[in-house]
C-alpha cells in the first residue's frame, strides 16, 4: 500500500498566536483606534478655540474691570449732550434762539425740514457731506459784525454740536448786516447691539481723548424751553 | 556495512526554519501587542485629559461670561462713548478753521478805502466777497495783503472789477480757504 503524505497541522500551531495578535491589532486599530484619534483631534481643535475664547474673555473682563463706571457715565452724558441720540428739533431750535439772543442778533427767519422725528425712522443715512446724520436749518439774522462774530463763536462752544455750512452776509451802508445761514445740527442714534461677547473692547485712542477734552468744554445753551403757542379757546364748551 | 541515506534531512531543516520563524513571529507579535497596548493606553489617557481640560475651560468661559453679564452696563457705556468719539473725531478733524476765524482774518487784511458789501461762504470752503475800493491802488494793496502767507486763505482770485463814474472800483474776489474741497473757478 503506497504511503500518502498527510498535512501536519501541529507544525502551524505556533503561527496562530501571532496571527490572532495581528488580527486584533489591525481590527481594533481600524474600528477603535482610528475613531478615537479622530475624536481626539476634534477635541483638541475645540479646546484650542475654547482657550482662545477664554483668553479674549479674560482680557475683556480685565479691561472692563479697569474702567470707572461713574466716569464713563459722566463722559457719556457730556457726549450725548454734544451729539444727541435722536433728531432733537426743539433742543436745536432753543439753542439757535438762545445763541442769537445772547449775541444780540435778531433772529428774523428760521426754516427747518425735520423729516421723520421718531428714533427708529431717524436712523443715520449715508451722506456725502459728513459721516453723521444731521438736521439742516436755514436762518436769517440781523445785527452788526461784532454781534455776528460773537454768534459764530458761541455756536462753536454750545451743545448740541452745530456747524455753519454756507453763509451769505450782506452789509448795509450803516454797518448793519443781514446774514442768511445754513446750519447743520448733528445727531447719532445709539448702537442697537453690544456685539459678540468675545469681541474685544474698543479702547479710546489718544486722538479721541483729545477730541473729548475739546468737546467737554462745550456747554448746553443757557435757556428755558420754547413757550407753547396759545391758540384756540381754553374751554371749547364756553361760548 | 551498509551506509543508509537519510531522506528526511531536508524536511527536518524545513521544520527547523518553520520553528525559528514561528518563534520570531511570536516574539514580534508580543512586542507589537505591548507597544500597541501602550499606545492605546496613552491615547485613552490623553483623551481623558483633553476631556477634563475641555470641561475645565468650558466652566472658566461660563464664569467669565457671568462676569461680563455683570459688567454689561460698563460695556454699553464704553461702546456709546467709542461710537460717538470715533464719529466726532472724523468730523472735527475735517472741520478746520471756523467761519469766525475766516471773518477775523478778512477784517485784519482789510484796508481803509475798502468797503465789503457782501460775503458768501460756501460749504465747499470758498469765500466770495464783493465790495468797493476807493482807488485802484487801495484794491491792489488789499489783494496783496490777502495773498500774503496766512493760515486761512490759500488762493486769492480777483474774478471781476469795474470802474465806477466816481473813480471807485467794484470788485468780486474768490478766496479759497484751507478747508476748501473745490478749486476756485
Amino acid at each position: 500500500m503506497p504511503h500518502k503524505p498527510s498535512l501536519d497541522l501541529n507544525k502551524y500551531k505556533p503561527f496562530i498566536l501571532p496571527l490572532v495578535i495581528l488580527c486584533l491589532v489591525v481590527f481594533s486599530g481600524l474600528f477603535l483606534l482610528k475613531p478615537k484619534i479622530s475624536q481626539i483631534l476634534g477635541v483638541r481643535r475645540n479646546l484650542s478655540s475654547q482657550k482662545t475664547k477664554l483668553a479674549q474673555l479674560t482680557t475683556k473682563v480685565a479691561a472692563l474691570q479697569g474702567l470707572d463706571e461713574v466716569e464713563l457715565e459722566e463722559r457719556t452724558k457730556v457726549l450725548l449732550g454734544v451729539l444727541p441720540s435722536q433728531k432733537d428739533l426743539p433742543g436745536a431750535l432753543v439753542t439757535i434762539k438762545s445763541i442769537t439772543s445772547a449775541a444780540g442778533l435778531e433772529l428774523r427767519e428760521i426754516q427747518v425740514e425735520p423729516g421723520e422725528i421718531s428714533t427708529e425712522s431717524a436712523q443715520p443715512e449715508p451722506t456725502k457731506k459728513y459721516n453723521l446724520p444731521f438736521l439742516e436749518f436755514k436762518i436769517t439774522v440781523g445785527g452788526n459784525r461784532t454781534q455776528f462774530g460773537d454768534f459764530l463763536t458761541k455756536l462753536v462752544l454750545t451743545a448740541p454740536l452745530m456747524q455753519v455750512t454756507t453763509a451769505e452776509i450782506t452789509q448795509a451802508d450803516g454797518g448793519a448786516i443781514e446774514a442768511d445761514l445754513k446750519l447743520d445740527a448733528f445727531f447719532l442714534p445709539l448702537p442697537s447691539t453690544l456685539g459678540a461677547v468675545e469681541k474685544p473692547l474698543a479702547s479710546i485712542t489718544p486722538q479721541e481723548e483729545g477730541i473729548y477734552q475739546q468737546l467737554s468744554r462745550i456747554s448746553p445753551a443757557q435757556t428755558g424751553t420754547i413757550s407753547p403757542i396759545q391758540s384756540g379757546k381754553e374751554n371749547p364748551f364756553t361760548p | 556495512m551498509t551506509q543508509g541515506i537519510n531522506l528526511l534531512k531536508v524536511e527536518r531543516k524545513r521544520d527547523e526554519r518553520l520553528v525559528n520563524l514561528a518563534h520570531s513571529l511570536k516574539v514580534g507579535s508580543i512586542v507589537l501587542l505591548i507597544f500597541y497596548s501602550l499606545m492605546v493606553t496613552a491615547l485613552f489617557s490623553f483623551s481623558i485629559y483633553l476631556g477634563q481640560e475641555s470641561t475645565k475651560t468650558t466652566k472658566e468661559i461660563e464664569t467669565k461670561q457671568r462676569q461680563l453679564e455683570g459688567l454689561k452696563k460698563v460695556e454699553s457705556l464704553q461702546l456709546v462713548l467709542k461710537q460717538r468719539l470715533s464719529s466726532l473725531t472724523e468730523l472735527m478733524t475735517k472741520r478746520g478753521a471756523s467761519y469766525q476765524e475766516w471773518l477775523s482774518q478778512l477784517d485784519q487784511k482789510s484796508e481803509p478805502g475798502i468797503t465789503i458789501k457782501q460775503i458768501t461762504i460756501l460749504d465747499s470752503g470758498v469765500m466770495k466777497i464783493s465790495g468797493s475800493a476807493s482807488q485802484a491802488t487801495v484794491l491792489a494793496r488789499f489783494l496783496d495783503k490777502l495773498a500774503e502767507e496766512n493760515p486761512i486763505f490759500s488762493t486769492v482770485v480777483l474774478t471781476s472789477i469795474s470802474r465806477q463814474k466816481d473813480g471807485s472800483y467794484l470788485f468780486n474776489i474768490d478766496l479759497k480757504t484751507s478747508n476748501a474741497t473745490q478749486t476756485v473757478s
